[in-house]
C-alpha cells in the first residue's frame, strides 16, 4: 500500500490485501512432506492455521497437495499433528532459495491486477 | 418561522441532536455535561427520535462506540467534559485517524487534581492536536447552531469536531434560543453517504489496520492536509447555512476589533462580560476591542493577522495554563505575527481556573492599566 494506491481514507484497506503480503518470507524452519510415509489423513490438512496445506481431488477422493510455501510461517502444527512423522520441520538455511515447490512456481504474476491474482490463488487453492 | 424557546446551553445541544436525528449515540454522564446525556435520553424514550442509545460504562468505551458506528457508516455523536475527555484521549487520535465526522459536545471544566467540576478550558485545550475541529460556543443559541454547522462541515472534511460549552455558566444557565423548523434541518444536514464503510457488503474494506513505517506517514499526511480544505468548506457551508436560516456563521467574533489600538481576546462566555466593559470604553472614546475566537482548530493565521495587524497591544485572556509554557492560543498568535512588519505586542493572561468568576471590574483594571501603560506583571488574574 503506497501512496497512490491508497485511495481509502484514513489507512482504511480494500479486502484481499493477505494475498499480497507473503509471510512465507517470516519463516526459519519448513515443513519437509516425505510423500511415502503420508498416509492421507489430511489432519494437517485441517490444523494448518494459514490453509497453506492445498488438498487435490484425485480419482473422486481428495489427496494431500504441496504446502504453499508463500505462505507457509513454519509453525510446526503440521508436524506435530502428523501420526506418521511424514512431516519434519528443516531449517530454512538448509535450502537453496531458487528451488520452491510446483505451486510456489506458477504462483503469481506480479503484472496481474488484485483481483486477478486473487481468482489466480483462488484457483489453485481449488486445484 | 423561526421560534423562540428557553433552553439551557445543554438543553440547546441536546435539541440540535434531536433534529439531527442521529443514527448512534453512545453517553456516559459527567458533571456538567450531564443534561446533555439526560435531556437527549429523554428524546429517546419519548420516541422523538430513531437513535440507537448505548449507555456505556465509560466514556472511553463510548468514544469507541461512537468510532465503531461512524466507521460501520452511519451517524454518530457522543459528548463529554474534563476527566471524561481525558479518558477518551486515546481514542481521540484513532477517531481523526481514521477520518470519522463524530461531532462531540464537551461542556468544558477543569480538570484533576484538585478536583472540581466547575469551568475552565484546561479540558479541551489538552486536546488541542489531536486532529479534531473545535469550536467554542457563547450562548446557548451559538451551541445550538455550531452543532449544526459542525456536523455538515465535520462530514465535508471528513474530520471529527468537539462542540465547547462553558460548563455550568451555558451548560446550565437558561436563555432565550431561536430553535430552526426541523424540515429546515433536515434540508440543511441532507443525508449522510461516507465513501466507504465497514458494512458496505459489495465492497468489503478493512478500517484500522496496522500500517507500517512505508506508509503510516502518508496516511497521517493526509489527515492533516484534510485540516487545509477546512477554509474553502466553511465558507461554502457558512453560505448555505445563511441561505437556509439567514444567520452567520463565523469563524471569530469581531467587535470593534479591526480598528481598536489594544484588543482583548477571549473565548465562550467570559466574552459577553468582556463586551460590555469593552463598551463603557468605546462610550469614552478609547480604541478598545474585543476579537472571540470561534474555530480555533484549524487556527485560520492569515485571518487573525488581518484583522489584529494594526492593533498596537494585544491582550489574550485565557482559562487554561500551558504549565511552564504558554497558553495554547496566546502562542498560535504570536506565531501568526512571527517574521512580519507588523508587530503588535501580545500579552499572556490566565483567569477563572477551577470556574472562579471574572468580573466586569477585573476586565476594567486590566484594560485601563493598559491604556495607562503600566502592564501588569501577574499573568495570573483573580489569584489571591
Amino acid at each position: 500500500m503506497n501512496k497512490k494506491s491508497n485511495n481509502l481514507l484514513g489507512g482504511a484497506l480494500q479486502g484481499g490485501t493477505s494475498i499480497e503480503n507473503k509471510t512465507g518470507s517470516w519463516r526459519t524452519e519448513r515443513p519437509v512432506w516425505d510423500k511415502k510415509k503420508c498416509i492421507q489423513c489430511m489432519k494437517c490438512y485441517i490444523f494448518c492455521p494459514e490453509n497453506c496445506i492445498l488438498a487435490i481431488k484425485k480419482n473422486k477422493s481428495i489427496q494431500r497437495g504441496e504446502t504453499d510455501l508463500d505462505f507457509c510461517k513454519g509453525c510446526g502444527i503440521c508436524a506435530e499433528v502428523c501420526p506418521t512423522k511424514a512431516i519434519t520441520m528443516q531449517k530454512e538455511n538448509d535450502f537453496d532459495i531458487s528451488f520452491l515447490p510446483q505451486t510456489s512456481k506458477k504462483a503469481i504474476n506480479p503484472k496481474l491486477s488484485k483481483s486477478k491474482k486473487f481468482n489466480k490463488i483462488n484457483k489453485l487453492k481449488k486445484k | 418561522m423561526a421560534n423562540k424557546r428557553a433552553l439551557s446551553g445543554a438543553e440547546a445541544i441536546a435539541y440540535a441532536m434531536r433534529q439531527i436525528n442521529p443514527d448512534v449515540v453512545a453517553l456516559y454522564p459527567i458533571t456538567p455535561q450531564t443534561p446533555i446525556a439526560e435531556t437527549f435520553a429523554k428524546h429517546v424514550s419519548d420516541g422523538l427520535v430513531d437513535t440507537e442509545l448505548i449507555l456505556t460504562e465509560s466514556e472511553h468505551s463510548s468514544l469507541s462506540a461512537v468510532i465503531g458506528a461512524s466507521a460501520s457508516g452511519v451517524r454518530a455523536m457522543t459528548a463529554t467534559a474534563s476527566q471524561g475527555l481525558l479518558y477518551m484521549y486515546e481514542m481521540l487520535s484513532v477517531a481523526s485517524g481514521l477520518r470519522l465526522p463524530i461531532v462531540m459536545a464537551v461542556a468544558n471544566r477543569a480538570i484533576s487534581s484538585p478536583i472540581n467540576i466547575h469551568c475552565d478550558h484546561s479540558d479541551s485545550m489538552s486536546a488541542l492536536d489531536q486532529g479534531w475541529l473545535q469550536f467554542y460556543c457563547e450562548s446557548s443559541q451559538e451551541a445550538y447552531e455550531m452543532m449544526l454547522f459542525a456536523l455538515r462541515l465535520s462530514e465535508s472534511v471528513n474530520l471529527p469536531s468537539m462542540v465547547c460549552i462553558d460548563g455550568f455558566i451555558t451548560s446550565h444557565c437558561v436563555e432565550p434560543v431561536v430553535v430552526f423548523e426541523d424540515n429546515l434541518v433536515k434540508k440543511f444536514i441532507g443525508e449522510y453517504t461516507p465513501k466507504h464503510y465497514l458494512l458496505d457488503t459489495k465492497n468489503p474494506i478493512t478500517v484500522g489496520p496496522l500500517v507500517p513505517p512505508h506508509s503510516y506517514f502518508e496516511v497521517r499526511s493526509e489527515m492533516f492536509n484534510a485540516f487545509n480544505d477546512v477554509k474553502s468548506n466553511f465558507n461554502f457551508i457558512s453560505k448555505e447555512f445563511k441561505k437556509i436560516f439567514k444567520k452567520d456563521i463565523k469563524i471569530f467574533e469581531d467587535y470593534f476589533a479591526s480598528d481598536a489600538d489594544i484588543v482583548l481576546i477571549v473565548l465562550s462566555s467570559s466574552a459577553s462580560t468582556s463586551k460590555q466593559v469593552i463598551d463603557k470604553f468605546r462610550e469614552q472614546g478609547k480604541k478598545v476591542g474585543l476579537l472571540r475566537p470561534i474555530l480555533l482548530r484549524p487556527f485560520f493565521y492569515e485571518e487573525y493577522f488581518k484583522i489584529l495587524k494594526n492593533a498596537k497591544q494585544i491582550i489574550v485572556l485565557e482559562r487554561a495554563e500551558g504549565p511552564g509554557s504558554f497558553s495554547p492560543i496566546y502562542k498560535d498568535l504570536v506565531v501568526s505575527f512571527y517574521g512580519s512588519k507588523f508587530s503588535p505586542q501580545i500579552y499572556s493572561y490566565v483567569f477563572g481556573l477551577g470556574g472562579r468568576d471574572l468580573y466586569e471590574k477585573d476586565i476594567e483594571d486590566l484594560i485601563s492599566s493598559f491604556i495607562k501603560k503600566k502592564i501588569p506583571k501577574e499573568r495570573y488574574i483573580g489569584l489571591k
